[in-house]
């Protein structure tokens, strides 16, 4: 067996250290040694987006990114969007919009409808698909999910049309 | 204390609608978002192991030879489990066709590529898998059936040879004077089907986290189960434990569709664990694993159709002969796709006579299961099609015709040929509503200059009878011996006031949890929180 290696890295602005195989994929290592079981695992080779996670702000899959190749990396997962338990904005339009079902992809699809409105905070059409492309749902959702990015690029560019309470209470 | 179930919201003692068909969001949307949502493969027990399954690279072929000590030698397993373990511990598991299964592992042959033959447990899922690579198979192969009109002749390779054939099923069901229809039909219209083989395929694939108490011989199974208490008595008959030391928890879905069985999976990480001593294991279907050998395939069929018209248009007689190609076993139950059109066979039409010649066929392929409310949409597309070359052959608009032969409204409750009884219904209303609302008469009017051009221009009017999920009379044909489901629905009100539903059912992505919180608001008059 390979030796171990040692590598150090930031998750959500807290910094870890472990000790890894070298065939430990990133997502494994978030999900199993570090327990941020959000960040989902689909296809398992880099197709339906899933497992996508921000890395210095960049969206990258997590199941085919060795853990070993994230050292020194700055990571954002979906458990870093919403710290104190408030909805962040991009989850809040998902959850008006709809813009999700089962919910199994909706993580992959936040982080990176996270990069797309860093980019670009007014996003075209073609802007939105072209990076919803990169993202599966199996429940079909993705006219709603559309809504979702629009409805996210607003509340960002006005915080006052945003921030609503989470929960049941809601119900009605 | 007996209740009385309201039938309508009028009937709900309190409220009335304040929740109920009301834009709501979905109770269970901030879980999901954040990422805490329990799906079975965040779930962590203490001491857990992790299995990985051996599978069958043959279609058909006979096990010469099996050695896993190189397996157990390897550090960090624990435990392997072939078909002699499945000897042991565990029956065939339950069929549809009934008689038509084997074993979890493959005890003398496998008989589709992916079959399990053997699995591990270990530390973690890289050491398991790495286990299976020392695991010594020595395969004969024997000849295999993809066809199952091949796997119906004399002479064909035999995927059970006690059973001397491969049909599993011959069954035909004559309702009314069918011949007399057709005999007596201005026009008839017949066309050949083939359905191709497809799936389900969630995002998330099926999981299980397994514990067998080895000290009082209870077994408590976490997974991803679709109508858990089924999975729960299947499961108590394969290993011949009291239904009440089996005990199944189903966690949310990431999708379901009907292909979220993992059949096998379940019994294997069962056995595993009570060979680990009672240690958890979890086993989390890999995505090649579900797409090659998942719960996630179905309906492939060859189907033959026949509609008798008489003078005026009405059809008088449906005469359907099905060949569906289940697969290698009966154990995914995908034969109940073939029983459940029973439940709405004629579709929204008043057919009197009608006829189902059903044929079911094993072959050399993955046994096929549940998808999508389990078969109409085959049986319909059939039935609507020949409704569409009758429309073409005697020239009527194909929304004139099934106007024609609609249900009237005044004839509900009604009984179709096969034997449902349909409570209501205004069909023309349906359909005069959907023919508005896509403008119908523009589309035409467009499709014929569209194609006048040269254009393609599809225009299509379809109408289907979808029954719910559970038609037990219908499943009886191809011998589901149960009725009735076994998921139940319990509502309490603790000393605080609080008021818990207890459900039978998981998350799969319907938001059936704000449903429910809807419903019980208005029912209790009260606000969900």
């Amino acid at each position: 067996m390979i030796a171990k290696r040692s590598i150090s890295l930031t998750v959500n602005g807290v910094r870890y250290e472990a000790t890894v195989e070298p065939r430990l994929t990133l997502v494994d290592l978030l999900r199993n040694e570090l327990g941020l079981t959000g960040t989902h695992v689909g296809c398992e080779h880099g197709v339906c987006g899933a497992c996508t996670v921000l890395i210095s702000g960049k969206a990258v899959r997590s199941c085919i990114l060795l853990a070993v190749q994230a050292d020194g990396a700055d990571i954002t997962t979906v458990e870093g969007l919403s710290p104190s338990g408030q909805l962040h904005p991009i989850q809040q339009a998902f959850q008006e919009q709809h813009g999700l079902q089962c919910g199994f992809c909706t993580p992959g699809f936040l982080l990176s409808v996270k990069e797309l409105l860093a980019d670009h905070p007014d996003p075209t059409d073609e802007q939105i698909k072209e990076t919803l492309g990169g993202n599966i749902c199996r429940c079909t959702g993705y006219q709603s999910i559309f809504a979702a990015v629009k409805c996210a690029a607003r509340k960002l560019a006005d915080p006052a049309a945003g921030a609503l309470a989470t929960g049941v209470a809601q119900v009605g | 204390m007996a209740v009385e179930i309201p039938k309508t919201i009028a009937d709900f003692p309190n409220s009335g609608s304040r929740f109920i068909g009301k834009s709501v969001k979905r109770i269970e949307d901030p879980q999901l978002l954040t990422g805490k949502a329990e799906f079975i493969d965040n779930l962590v027990l203490p001491g857990m192991l992790h299995c990985a399954i051996l599978r069958s690279p043959h279609a058909h072929a006979r096990i010469k030879l099996l050695d896993a000590s190189k397996a157990l030698e390897l550090p960090g397993v624990l435990a392997v489990v072939t078909g002699e373990d499945a000897l042991a511990w565990a029956n065939p598991g339950y069929t549809l066709p009934v008689g038509w299964g084997c074993h979890c592992l493959a005890t003398e042959k496998v008989r589709f590529v992916g079959e399990p033959v053997a699995a591990v447990a270990a530390v973690s899922r890289y050491v398991a898998e790495d286990a299976l690579e020392l695991i010594e198979v020595d395969y004969e192969t024997l000849p295999a059936i993809a066809d199952p009109f091949e796997a119906m002749k004399p002479g064909s390779p035999l995927l059970f040879e006690e059973k001397g054939t491969n049909v599993m099923l011959a069954r035909k069901f004559t309702w009314g004077e069918v011949d007399a229809a057709f005999a007596a039909a201005k026009t008839v219209v017949s066309e050949k089907f083939r359905w191709h083989r497809l799936g389900a395929n969630p995002l998330e694939t099926f999981g299980v986290v397994a514990q067998w108490d080895t000290t009082d011989g209870t077994l408590t199974c976490h997974g991803a189960f679709q109508s858990q208490s089924h999975m729960a008595l299947g499961r108590a008959m394969t290993f011949s434990l009291p239904s009440n030391k089996v005990r199944f928890i189903s966690h949310p879905h990431g999708g379901s569709f009907g292909g979220k069985g993992g059949f096998r999976g379940t019994e294997i990480a069962s056995m595993l664990s009570r060979k680990a001593g009672g240690r958890p294991v979890k086993w989390i279907e890999d995505r090649i694993e579900y797409l090659s050998a998942g719960a996630g395939q179905a309906w492939d069929r060859h189907y033959e159709g026949s509609i008798a018209l008489d003078a005026d248009g009405i059809v008088t007689g449906f005469a359907v002969k099905l060949v569906d190609d289940l697969g290698a076993t009966g154990e995914a139950y995908g034969a109940v796709s073939c029983a459940k059109p029973l439940a709405s066979f004629t579709g929204p039409y008043k057919i009197a006579a009608a006829s189902y010649d059903l044929t079911i066929v094993g072959t050399n392929k993955l046994p096929t299961g549940a998808y999508r409310g389990m078969g109409p949409p085959p049986h319909n597309w059939v039935l609507e099609s020949l409704i569409d070359q009758a429309a073409r052959q005697l020239g009527v608009d194909p929304g004139e015709l099934r106007r024609r032969n609609y249900i009237p409204k005044d004839a509900f409750p009604y009984t179709i040929p096969s034997g449902n009884e349909y409570d209501s219904g205004d069909y023309v209303a349906a359909l005069d509503t959907a023919l508005a609302m896509s403008k119908y008469p523009e589309l035409r009017a467009a499709q014929a200059k569209a194609r006048a051009a040269g254009k393609l221009f599809g225009v299509s009017v379809v109408s289907t009878i979808e029954p719910g999920v559970f038609d037990w009379n219908a499943y009886a044909i191809v011998g589901a011996e149960s009725t009735g489901v076994p998921e139940a629905v319990t509502v309490s009100l603790d000393l605080l006031g609080s008021i818990t539903v207890r459900l039978g059912f998981s998350l799969e992505g319907q938001g059936q949890y704000t449903v429910v919180a809807q419903v019980l608001a208005d029912y209790f008059g009260t606000t969900p929180r």
